[in-house]
Parts: structure tokens; C-alpha cells; sequence
């Protein structure tokens, strides 16, 4: 269990305020709530995008949130993917695994399976800026998970794919993370990503936590 | 105080570096008449702001007006003539004006007149490649909705190019501030701005003190107007999209007008220019010289501003340093000059170095709020993406930064060499002699030589447009390697 | 910008192919020009139109190099008042042997602020208009010339013959004039009105005279561009101007216009600065200057008069002298003081302050 203490953020009217929260360390946490509650916000700050002083993060004992962003390792899906335009499918993928310093044996071994267990072969080597919504997807999972991160962090990473291929990237997620044993947090307001692949919930409402 | 840190006040300190070096030798004099001061101040406070208004109004009719032109040679072309006024000598400019606005009324009006007709054409050059970078699929969305251009212009497009528009603006603003030649041919009375009474300071008082707090009052003035420049973030379209929406046949038929009323004037010259060719032989050998002089300056001007653009880059984000660079405005051109004569010596290849380096200590920070600041936020989130990623700082600069700032880099490298082709103030303080073509043209308009100087300022443009064209291709040349 | 992209590469690569060997060509060239050594060289200060190609300074530099055994090396500046700017800032660190290029309004200044060597030329074979200008101790005239007005042939129907008809309304914005605050000429404008008509009388002829200015430019060269290019039918400039046109574009159709009032004479000064290392070098510099051949290169490329007697004998030079100046009286030689120059300008600028445009 990773727990998140005094996660307290203030914006003119907008307050949050977690004393504390649980994150699990296998399977799939799920933070679910209206539009505008502040999801995004908590999402920010676990990455360290945003300032929150006296915020603690524990987990396997050392402090996430004495640490510098890079420092996190954390891997990380954001709703708008930031896939870099100007590269290929596979230069993103790169990018990542030079950042973190992933040998490149895994490197290969990983981009081979993955691309094929994912049906990426077909679009590694167009730029990211062409790709379609579900190839875009799956390209940003793969990004966040090549250098095998302590924890997976997606927040409403299926939100603009249709029915189906948010049925296909949940799946995909779902092997990802079962095969790399990393636990997950996804964000999401989305009634059927709860259902497919939420081991925990917990709802934000008014600045709260309220678990389910 | 980190590296990074170090690096910023760097930077800071070699753009404050001519402020830094005229105090030390001269200190303040405040030994100055204040009705002059005051009527200077008033003086070069309207005539700039007006002009910098009115330059911005028709540069963005020209601008709507080249979405007209779909053949890109020949937009390419007339986006080269828009420049033209921009880059010759003040002489060639003024003849096409009072040829065209007859009776010239001279005063602030007729300073406004002259300023905007040499600016009109670059800030249309400028904001043409500025609303199709930023705007980009929001224009064909605005068609198909249907919406009104006034709401367009007022709900999409004014929001969004606030910054970009205040860049221009302000850039245009800097140099109508520290013209020197026109107000005093256009201004009649009204022609006393503080850089002519810096002039009349340092020249004929001798009073280099009063000259440099003159110059320190100009700075402080475009920084304060700076500083209520809006924050905005940029985003760069990244596919080729339609502006039929946009063009004006209009603002094409303005061009058409302006251009053909200087080309007219000018043209003359270059005809008369070559009927005494057999002049020019005499001169091949200088001027076989002076044209690689000018290459070579443009070259390393170019050049400098590109390390220099990337070293901003590399230096962000900070807010006090992205203040600082947004408001900050280099001494008037000659106490530059002159600040650069003082330290170091001024022989064998020193003048091409300090050349190349006024230049763009005078232009860095234009051309950082023209269009590099967005450029550079426009890739915020990205940059963002990198640090989760885990990339270090060289990783983000190398593989995300750079790369997708190549282009707009380029283009304003490219823009710096151009100027620095056709520069002869700076040159003149600096060198020993004649090094440049553009010095050149100015020596043989000192010796009667008018219809020769025409014709080798139309070469030293040509010899600029290629620089120009130069930088962007070699950005192009880059980018496609680095994306291999 | 829009431009293909192909081409394009093409032609940057084109481009980079060209500059390059031409580049190589000419390092190759400069290479070669350094092997030979000369023992000294000589700083001259000038200003620009001095030692351009199209001014006197490459012809009297080659001729004195071939019996000096140095080399003469110029320096420019924008005009004299810059280059004592520059002299002032850079001083003995430039080192300048010699500095050529002020006027009668430079001559003060240049006293105060730069020791200069004693020169003495007092027993030259000078023009009489030149005797009084050679009274200093310190500073030479080398060439000169009587200012006035100029005129394309034909176009006025009233040609103005005193400084009153200069406020005809024919001309009424149609004169090209200097700035006197940036411009030599515009100063000599100024005292020659103020001379020939007192303070009081002269600065409100000043004063009209705003209506009538096409402008007041920076410099000389640009107001005479804008005579040129028939902005302005009268320029405030040189009586030798139309020589020029005559001489070199065969183009007779100017001409220099007689005045009543004494006409205000520009004498051009040189100096040796008491720092100066290569002294004598350049005096003997001095000297060509002032022997009938650099007289003659100077009048011939800077389109002035030779202080020199005789040199203009029989040129169009003395034709030009004799039709508009023999008879008549200039205005006489003084240096005018830094007070009195600031005063002026003061009253100048405060007078074109509150013109009503």
C-alpha cells in the first residue's frame, strides 16, 4: 500500500484537502469524480507539476514527494498524451528509455513484444504528429511503461478514443500492467473503466476523498 | 546560485554589458535643459507609439492581402519587395514618400507617414507567418461555423495573437523610438527626439554623461511599456490549412500601391545607376572585397543570433530572466557603438567581431518578444512531458527543443544577417574602413554618387535576401537531418 | 516564408559553393599582399568620404607610399565631429599620426580636449582667402570651399540674389537644408545668416525660413539626394556641386547661385596629435597634401578649392572662382567659440521647438 499524506492545495475559490489517501501497490487504484472536482489537480501534484508543501507520498518506504519530478520514475499518460510531434513512434519510445537509461537490450526485447502483442508494428516509424487516436494511445502507454516505472499514473487516457478502441486500449493496459507487475492509478469518470479495470475506487468530492 | 542560474545572469550581464560599460567610463550627468528633455520625450513617445499603431494596422491589411497569392514563388517574392523600405538607405525611402504623399506633411504626422512606410512591409511579413503558425485549423473552423469575422477577430483571433501582435508591436515601437534620420527630415519642428538630442549630447556638447542617462531614460521607458505586455501561451499548428477565409484583396491592392510608389522612385535610380556601370569596374576590386565583407558579417551576425536564440532557450524557464529579456532595450545604436570602441582593440579581425556582436545585443531582445518567447512556450508541455519522462535538461534541449525550434530559429538568424548586410551606423562607428558593400553605399552617397548608390544598395539587398534564404534553408537542411 | 523545398536546398547549397571559392580567393589574395614588409606606418584619421575609393585618400596614400618607405594606413570616421568623438574615447590607445577632416566650428573643441604638435606652414604660396585660416599655431588648412546655394538651370522663375529672396513663395518648402546640430554645412548656414544679419535680425529670418525648408536633413548628403532626386529646387551645399555634375556626368545642368551677402567659406583643417609615434612620417604627409600634386588630388576628388595659389590655374575650378567669387568679398576667417556655438544651437532648436507643426 502507498499512502498519500496532507495532499492540501488551495486555488483562489478551489480547495482540496486529503489528509490521507491509500494508493494501491498492485492493480488498479481508480480516482473517479465529477468534471472540475480536481482531479487533474491531484494528478499534478502527485507528479510534482504542482507545489503542495507538506504532501507526503510513501511508498516501498522512501518519500515520492521529497523527490524531483524525474526523480519519481513515474510513468505517465496524460489526457492529451504529449506525444512529440516532430518524431516517429518509436523516437518517442526511445526518448523515454534513453531518459531513464534503460538498457538497450530490455529496450529491444520490450518494443518488440509490446509492438507486437499491441499491433504497433505497422505505425512505429510514422511521426506521432500523423498517428490516429488509438495508435497515439497505445504509443504514449508504451512510452510510460518502457522504463519500468514504480507506478503508472493515467489520467482520462481513453477519454477521446471511440467504444472500441477504448475497449482494445483497456485491454492492452490491462496486459501491460499485469505483465510488468506495476500498479497503477488511472483518473477517470468513465462508468466502464471502472468496471473493467478498477480494483479500488476512490471518489473526489468537494476536496474530499470519499472511498468506495 | 546553480549553473543554470550563472548562465542566466550571463546572459543578462552580455546584453546589459553596453549599459554597464558607458557608466563605468562616464557616470550620469544629469546637465541637462528639461523643457528639451520634456519636448523630446513628448516628441519620440508619440511619434513612436503612432507609428509603431499605424505600421501594425497596414502591415496586418498586407498580411491578410499575401493569403491571397497561392503561388508561393511569387508570395516568396512580393514578401522580399515588402522589405525592401525596411532595409535601404533612408534617402531612397524619403524620395519614394514625398514622390507619393504630395504636399509631405512634415510634423509627427509626416513622421508616422515615413515610419509606417518602412515598417508596413515587415510587419506583414511577420504576422503573415505568425497567424498561419498559430492559428492554423481554428481559421477553417471559424469558416465552416460560420461565425462572423468581427467575432471572429474578436473572440479567436485577438485573444490568441495578443502576445504576438504586442511582439510586433513593441519590436516596431523600439526602432520608431530610436529613428534618427527621419524625424529630423519628416518632423520639422517636432523632429527633436531624445535620440537626436543623445546625438546632440555626444557629438557637438561632448556630454557623454547626459547622453548615456538620455539613452538609460529611453530604455527605461520601452521597459515599462514592455512590462504591461500580456502572458500568453502559444500553440504551433502542425498541419497545412487553408486562410482563403482570412485573405483581403484589399490589404493585396495596398501592397501593390506602397510597393509600386517606392519601386517607381527607386527603379529610376537603378536605371541611371546602370548607365554608369563602366564605374563600377573601377571599383571591382573593393567591391569584390566589401562583398565578402558583407557576407562574412552577415554571416557571423546570423550565426551568433542563432547560439544566442538557442542559449535563451536553454536558459528558460525563469520568470524574472523571460521579464527581463521581454522589456529589456539596448542602449541608443551609437552609445552602443561607441561602448564597443572603448573596451578591447579595434584592429585587424576585432571589427568583425564586435560588428556582428552589436548587432545582436540590439536585436536579441526584439527579436525575442517577435516571435521567440512563444515559439519557445509553445513547447511547454512537451517540455513538461520530457521532465516526467524522466529526460535530463540536455536530453529535452536536444532531442524536443531544438529540433522544433530550428525553423523559427533560423528565420530569425536569418533576419539578423539580413540586417547586418544593410547596416552601415554600426559598422561606421567600428571599423577602420569601408568593410561592407552597405558602408560602401553610404560613402558614395556622401560624393554625389546617388544613381550608383542606388544600384549597389539594390545589390546589398539582393546580397541580404540571400543570407536570408540562406539561414532558412540551412535550418531546413538541419532539421531534416536531425529527424533521420 | 513560402519556398519550396527542394529548390530551395539547391540553392543553399549553390550558395554555400560560390561563397566559399570566392572567399578562398580572396583570403588567397590578402595572403599574398602581406608577404611584402615595410619598416613603419602612419595612422591617419579622416572621415569617410576622405578616404573613400571615390575620395582623395587612396591616390595621395599611393603616392606616398612610393617614397616613404611605410605604409599609411587610414582610419574613418562618420565626419570630423565623430572622429574627434572617437579620438576622445580611443586617444593615444589608436594612436593617430595624423587627423584630417575639421572645420572652423571643429577647431575649438579639438583644442581643448587633444594636445597638438606647433605646425608651421606660415610661409606657403597660400590663397589669399586662406591667409587668415593659417594664423593658428596647430592646424593647416589643406583644402577649402565657399558654400551656397544650388540650382538646376531653368527650373526657378525667380533666382533668388540675396538671402531675403529666399522667403519668395516660390520656394516655400522647396529648400533642401542641414540640421545644424548634425551637420557641418547647417552650421555654416546658421552663422552665415546670423553674420550677415546679426543675432537678433538673423534668427527671425531663421525662423521663417522653417516654412520654406523642404526639410532639415542630418546631413549634407542626404538633403542633396533629396535635390537630386528633385525633391527640394534649392540645396545648401558646395559652389563647387555643380562641377561635379559637369565634370564627372557630364551633366551641365546645375548651377551655382550668386548671392549679395558675403558667402560663408568651410575650411578643412588637419592636425598632428602631440602623442603622434610616427611624427615626422606624418609631416611629410602633411607636406604632399599641401605640395601642387595632393592639392591637385584633393581638388579634383573632394571637389574643393586648393589652398595652394595656382593649382586651379586654367582648370574649370578657377572658372568657377572667377565667376562667382573674385569680386566679391566672403565672409572673413574666425573660430568660432564653444559658447558661442551652444548658444546658437540652443536658439536654434528652441526656435524650431516652437514652430507650430
Amino acid at each position: 500500500m502507498s499512502l498519500v499524506e496532507n495532499l492540501v492545495y488551495e486555488y483562489e475559490s478551489f480547495k482540496l484537502e486529503i489528509p490521507i489517501w491509500k494508493i494501491l501497490d498492485q492493480g488498479i487504484t481508480v480516482l473517479s469524480g465529477d468534471s472540475g472536482v480536481g482531479k487533474t489537480t491531484i494528478f499534478r501534484i502527485l507528479i510534482g507539476l504542482e507545489k503542495c508543501s507538506r504532501l507526503k507520498w510513501t511508498f516501498d518506504g522512501i518519500d515520492l514527494a521529497k523527490l524531483s519530478v524525474p526523480e519519481k520514475k513515474l510513468g505517465v499518460v496524460f489526457q492529451s498524451l504529449e506525444l512529440f510531434p516532430h518524431m516517429t513512434a518509436r523516437q518517442n519510445i526511445l526518448f523515454a528509455a534513453e531518459a531513464r537509461k534503460v538498457s538497450e537490450e530490455r529496450y529491444e526485447k520490450k518494443l518488440k513484444h509490446w509492438s507486437e502483442t499491441l499491433q504497433m508494428k505497422k505505425f512505429l516509424d510514422q511521426k506521432a504528429g500523423t498517428l490516429s487516436g488509438g495508435e497515439k494511445q497505445r504509443v504514449a502507454l508504451v512510452r510510460a511503461m518502457i522504463s519500468e516505472p514504480r507506478m503508472l499514473l493515467l489520467d482520462e487516457a481513453f477519454s477521446s478514443l471511440d467504444e472500441k478502441l477504448r475497449q482494445e486500449s483497456r485491454e492492452a493496459l490491462k496486459v501491460l500492467l499485469k505483465e510488468e507487475k506495476i500498479p497503477a492509478l488511472l483518473i477517470t469518470h468513465d462508468r466502464q473503466d471502472i468496471e473493467a479495470l478498477a480494483d479500488k475506487v476512490s471518489v473526489l468530492k468537494e476536496g474530499r476523498i470519499v472511498e468506495e | 546560485m546553480n549553473a543554470l542560474d550563472r548562465f542566466r545572469a550571463f546572459l543578462v550581464l552580455f546584453l546589459l554589458f553596453p549599459f554597464l560599460v558607458l557608466i563605468f567610463y562616464f557616470r550620469f550627468s544629469f546637465d541637462l535643459s528639461w523643457p528639451e528633455f520634456w519636448w523630446a520625450f513628448k516628441n519620440s513617445f508619440s511619434q513612436a507609439i503612432l507609428s509603431a499603431f499605424f505600421a501594425m494596422i497596414f502591415g496586418f491589411f498586407v498580411a491578410l492581402g499575401f493569403f491571397c497569392i497561392k503561388k508561393k514563388w511569387l508570395r516568396a517574392t512580393l514578401e522580399i519587395l515588402a522589405l525592401l523600405p525596411n532595409f535601404l538607405p533612408t534617402l531612397f525611402t524619403l524620395v519614394a514618400i514625398f514622390n507619393f504623399v504630395d504636399p509631405f506633411p512634415s510634423g509627427t504626422f509626416g513622421i508616422v507617414i515615413v515610419h509606417i512606410f518602412i515598417y508596413f512591409g515587415l510587419v506583414a511579413v511577420l504576422l503573415a507567418n505568425q497567424i498561419e503558425s498559430r492559428l492554423g485549423g481554428l481559421v477553417e473552423q471559424a469558416w465552416v461555423d460560420g461565425i462572423s469575422r468581427f467575432q471572429f477577430y474578436t473572440k479567436v483571433f485577438f485573444p490568441l495573437m495578443k502576445k504576438d501582435l504586442l511582439g510586433v508591436f513593441l519590436f516596431v515601437l523600439v526602432m520608431c523610438f530610436s529613428s534618427f534620420s527621419v524625424p529630423l527630415v519628416a518632423g520639422g519642428g517636432r523632429g527633436t527626439t531624445l535620440e537626436v538630442l543623445i546625438y546632440e549630447k555626444m557629438r557637438l556638447s561632448t556630454d557623454w554623461g547626459a547622453a548615456v542617462f538620455l539613452s538609460f531614460i529611453q530604455t527605461l521607458i520601452v521597459f515599462a511599456i514592455s512590462l504591461l505586455a500580456y502572458r500568453g501561451r502559444g500553440q504551433i499548428a502542425d498541419r497545412a490549412v487553408s486562410f482563403q477565409w482570412l485573405r483581403s484583396r484589399a490589404g493585396l491592392l495596398l501592397l501593390i500601391c506602397l510597393l509600386s510608389a517606392f519601386v517607381l522612385g527607386y527603379a529610376q535610380g537603378i536605371v541611371d545607376g546602370f548607365l554608369q556601370m563602366s564605374f563600377f569596374y573601377e571599383l571591382r576590386f573593393a567591391l569584390f572585397k566589401q562583398f565578402f565583407g558583407t557576407i562574412a558579417l552577415g554571416l557571423l551576425t546570423g550565426l551568433l543570433t542563432f547560439v544566442l536564440l538557442f542559449c535563451v532557450v536553454w536558459a528558460q524557464p525563469e520568470a524574472w530572466f523571460q521579464n527581463f529579456l521581454r522589456s529589456y532595450f539596448a542602449p541608443s545604436t551609437a552609445l552602443t557603438g561607441f561602448a564597443f570602441l572603448m573596451i578591447g582593440p579595434n584592429e585587424g579581425v576585432w571589427p568583425w567581431l564586435k560588428i556582428p556582436i552589436v548587432i545582436v545585443l540590439l536585436s536579441l531582445t526584439s527579436l525575442f518578444r517577435m516571435s521567440w518567447e512563444s515559439s519557445i512556450q509553445a513547447l511547454h508541455s512537451q517540455r513538461m512531458m520530457g521532465q516526467v519522462l524522466g529526460a535530463s535538461r540536455w536530453q529535452i534541449f536536444r532531442q524536443i527543443e531544438f529540433p522544433q525550434l530550428i525553423g523559427r530559429a533560423s528565420f530569425l538568424a536569418g533576419l539578423a544577417a539580413l540586417w547586418a548586410s544593410g547596416d552601415f551606423a554600426i559598422s561606421r562607428i567600428l571599423a577602420h574602413k569601408d568593410l561592407s558593400l552597405a558602408m560602401m553605399t553610404e560613402t558614395l552617397l556622401s560624393s554625389y554618387r546617388i544613381s550608383q548608390a542606388s544600384i549597389l544598395s539594390f545589390f546589398v539587398f539582393l546580397v541580404g535576401v540571400s543570407l536570408f534564404l540562406f539561414f532558412i534553408g540551412a535550418g531546413r537542411v538541419l532539421s531534416r537531418k536531425l529527424s533521420l | 516564408m513560402a519556398f519550396g523545398g527542394k529548390t530551395l536546398r539547391h540553392f543553399v547549397i549553390y550558395l554555400i559553393l560560390v561563397y566559399l571559392v570566392l572567399f578562398l580567393a580572396v583570403l588567397n589574395r590578402e595572403s599574398k599582399k602581406e608577404s611584402f614588409e615595410v619598416s613603419q606606418s602612419v595612422r591617419v584619421f579622416a572621415y569617410s568620404s576622405f578616404t573613400s575609393i571615390t575620395g582623395p585618400g587612396p591616390k595621395l596614400k599611393a603616392l606616398f607610399e612610393l617614397s616613404c618607405n611605410c605604409r599609411l594606413e587610414f582610419v574613418e570616421g562618420n565626419d570630423a565631429g565623430m572622429l574627434l568623438q572617437r579620438l576622445k574615447l580611443e586617444s593615444e590607445s589608436l594612436g593617430a599620426d595624423l587627423v584630417i577632416g575639421f572645420d572652423q566650428y571643429d577647431l575649438q573643441k579639438a583644442l581643448g580636449e587633444h594636445k597638438w604638435r606647433k605646425l608651421d606652414f606660415s610661409n606657403l604660396n597660400i590663397e589669399p582667402e586662406v591667409r587668415p585660416a593659417l594664423s593658428n599655431n596647430y592646424f593647416v588648412p589643406y583644402d577649402w570651399g565657399v558654400l551656397g546655394f544650388i540650382a538646376r538651370k531653368g527650373e526657378l522663375k525667380l533666382t533668388p540674389k540675396k538671402l531675403d529672396d529666399l522667403l519668395h513663395s516660390e520656394f516655400t518648402r522647396k529648400i533642401a537644408l542641414q540640421d545644424p546640430r548634425s551637420s557641418s554645412p547647417g552650421m555654416q548656414f546658421l552663422f552665415w545668416v546670423i553674420k550677415s544679419k546679426g543675432e537678433e535680425e538673423g534668427l527671425r529670418f531663421i525662423q521663417k525660413m522653417f516654412d520654406q525648408a523642404h526639410s532639415y536633413s542630418p546631413s549634407w548628403s542626404l538633403s542633396y539626394g533629396l535635390f537630386q532626386k528633385k525633391q527640394a529646387s534649392l540645396v545648401y551645399s558646395y559652389l563647387t556641386s555643380p562641377l561635379y555634375h559637369e565634370l564627372i556626368e557630364n551633366d551641365p545642368s546645375y548651377e551655382a547661385l550668386s548671392f549679395a551677402e558675403p558667402l560663408a567659406i568651410q575650411y578643412e583643417f588637419l592636425g598632428i596629435p602631440e602623442y603622434c609615434k610616427q611624427c615626422e612620417l606624418a609631416e611629410k604627409f602633411v607636406n604632399l597634401m599641401l605640395s601642387p600634386e595632393g592639392q591637385k588630388i584633393l581638388m579634383e576628388k573632394n571637389f574643393m578649392f586648393p589652398v595652394l595659389k595656382d593649382v586651379k590655374k586654367g582648370t574649370p575650378f578657377q572658372a568657377l572662382n572667377d565667376k562667382l567669387i573674385k569680386d566679391k568679398s566672403l565672409m572673413s576667417f574666425e573660430i568660432p567659440s564653444n559658447t558661442d556655438i551652444d548658444r546658437l544651437l540652443l536658439r536654434w532648436s528652441e526656435l524650431r521647438r516652437g514652430e507650430k507643426n
